[in-house]
């Protein structure tokens, strides 16, 4: 029990630092609260449904090819719908509340409601210390490793990570440093959503995909930056572990129905009582 | 401010009286069922744009307030008489007003909409957790004291009230002040306003409302389950608010009825519902922000007749 709490948390604590990382792209650099960003996440697991078991696409390719997708599609989404009312935090909080509605209502359009799944790239499992973990399982959680390295490196390293940090700290001193904001914040569109798509397409072959899936996850990736503060690296991965951790001690000791009750507590505590976050940097103001 | 009022009053008497007549002339049970739903939606949007379009904070979990009328009506509804349901149901959704309201107080924007948010999604995983109280995904069946068309008229009479108080109580000083608080908070606060205590109240007066509606709600479904705290149902008030226009009581009110009337003209089309909500929410928000009754207004100083002095807000 408590060992199935530990490695099944640390799982959902990878899956859930790329979603909380991708969600707090977008949100520190151009101050948008995406509320779209779950139904990237469910686009992606559809896409990769649909292009294993309809086209027949091998794993590797289908995955590269939902995250495309599915990024391009959000930089579509940015220019299209949230460009023009930017200036309202309220007007593109309800246009992508919309957007996510939408979206949701095309999946069960297409797919019916009905669950689909996606067949898993590794079959087969394997027993740690007496729990059953599955290949994909522990695929998944090298991926988000390797993701996790590879944005840190892009943002620490190159000119365009550098111009991404530079726009979340200070727009206006940025853009007089001769940056483009209005790319830099399409780059974040860009990558927020890949990292939605790749959290998405890493998780479809252990979950049923429904279109209702994409909530959980934005909501999930809200309360972790409420919690572990905006623009802070180690905080935002000790927040998705906290609240993995949390989730599955739940899961396992009370009801797994209760899952989400337990980080939505987290998420009204944090802001009624510490709204500046486990470690200071908060993101209200 | 009589003076101010007076057109909207009579457009509302006129509309309630309208629809008051609709019986007389048509039988049609299921026509007079979706004009129930219609005037129940349009509570429970006005009841939400006390605090979403004055001051501004925009709640996406009022299902949580009208949700607790239903579901008290559910619980009591058997034991004691309908007349006491309604107070229950409203003291109920009263008590979540304060629930949600307190954590809410010093937040602002989107932290303030997601925290309403995920009380209603809360109360829905409880609702299926804990099955012998709530009956889990079946829910309860309620019976219901009144017939089709006393349902209908005490629903109008709610609406009646509802619009009354809430375009009394926007035009009142403390209307006025729920805008100041909804402009800049700050400032209020600067001015000496209490804003925690006007914030409070619009919580409290709209959950109130809501909570009442809620009682006829479960009476005309004649069934509460766990879908009332479904995300779609708080969203598609908030869709009603913002297509009928913010802050305008009874805009909301007419996005109610629009909204309502268009998703069952398409009854055919039942699957498409929730997406042809989202896409005409998305085309106000983007083209006309301030929604029908904005749009309404625009015709209206059109008009030849209408003179500039006549339109003074």
């Amino acid at each position: 029990m408590l060992l199935d709490i530990v490695i099944f948390g640390t799982i959902w604590g990878a899956i859930y630092t790329i979603l909380a990382l991708g969600f707090t792209l977008i949100f520190g650099v151009a101050r948008i609260l995406n509320l779209a960003y779950g139904a990237m996440y469910m686009v992606a697991s559809y896409l990769i449904y649909s292009l294993v078991s309809g086209f027949g696409l091998s794993a590797v390719p289908a995955w590269l090819l939902a995250v495309a997708a599915t990024s391009l599609a959000g930089m579509a989404l940015y220019r299209v719908f949230i460009f023009p009312l930017r200036d309202s935090l309220g007007r593109v909080l309800i246009v992508t509340a919309g957007i996510a509605i939408f979206l949701q209502e095309v999946a069960v359009l297409v797919y019916s409601t009905e669950p689909r799944y996606v067949p898993t790239a590794l079959p087969g499992s394997l027993a740690i210390l007496g729990v059953r973990v599955t290949h994909q399982q522990l695929l998944t959680l090298a991926v988000a490793a390797v993701l996790v390295f590879l944005l840190h490196a892009f943002l620490v390293r190159t000119r365009l990570g550098r111009e991404l940090r530079a726009v979340a700290q200070d727009t206006e001193m940025a853009a007089l440093m001769g940056i483009p904001v209005e790319r830099t914040y399409l780059l974040a569109m860009a990558l927020s959503t890949a990292l939605a798509a790749a959290a998405g397409a890493l998780v479809a072959p252990f979950l049923t995909v429904n279109p209702e899936m994409g909530w959980s996850p934005l909501l999930v990736a809200f309360t972790i930056v409420v919690l572990g503060g905006l623009g802070s690296l180690w905080g935002t991965i000790a927040a998705a572990f906290i609240v993995a951790y949390a989730e599955m001690l739940t899961a396992f000791l009370i009801s797994p129905q209760l899952r989400d009750v337990v980080t939505f507590g987290i998420m009204i505590f944090t802001l009624a009582f510490r709204p500046h976050g486990l470690f200071g940097k908060g993101i209200v103001e | 401010m009589t003076r101010r009022l007076a057109p909207r009053f009579a457009l509302l008497l006129v509309a309630i009286g309208g629809l008051a007549l609709v019986p007389l002339w048509v039988s049609n049970p299921y026509v007079l069922s979706v004009l129930t739903l219609a005037a129940l939606y349009a509570i429970f949007a006005s009841s939400w744009d006390i605090l979403s379009g004055y001051i501004g904070q925009l709640n996406f979990g009022h299902a949580v307030f009208f949700g607790a009328g239903a579901y008290t009506t559910g619980f009591l509804g058997p034991h004691l008489p309908p007349l006491l349901v309604f107070p229950a149901g409203a003291a109920a959704a009263v008590v979540f007003a304060f629930l949600v309201g307190l954590p809410c107080l010093k937040l602002r924007g989107p932290y303030l909409s997601l925290t309403t948010l995920v009380f209603p999604l809360i109360l829905e995983r409880l609702a299926f957790t804990f099955r012998d109280v709530s009956g889990g995904e079946y829910g309860i069946t309620v019976s219901s004291p009144l017939s089709a068309i006393g349902l209908y008229y005490a629903s109008l009479g709610l609406l009646l009230a509802t619009l009354g108080i809430l375009l009394a109580v926007a035009e009142s000083r403390i209307g006025r002040t729920f805008r100041a608080i909804g402009d800049d908070d700050q400032a209020a606060m600067a001015a000496g306003v209490n804003t925690t205590r006007f914030k409070l109240s619009a919580f409290v007066l709209g959950a109130g409302l809501a909570g009442l509606g809620g009682v006829l709600y479960a009476y005309h479904i004649r069934h509460v389950g766990p879908e009332i705290f479904g995300l779609f149902t708080s969203f598609s008030i908030v869709i009603m608010g913002i297509v009928g226009g913010m802050g305008t009581i009874l805009g909301p009110a007419l996005g109610a009825y629009f909204l309502t009337l268009l998703g069952e003209s398409l009854r055919e089309f039942e699957t498409y519902r929730q997406l042809i909500y989202a896409a005409v929410m998305i085309l106000c928000v983007m083209l006309f922000p301030q929604g029908l009754w904005g749009l309404g207004r625009a015709l209206h100083r059109l008009l030849p007749r209408s003179g500039a002095a006549k339109d003074a807000r």
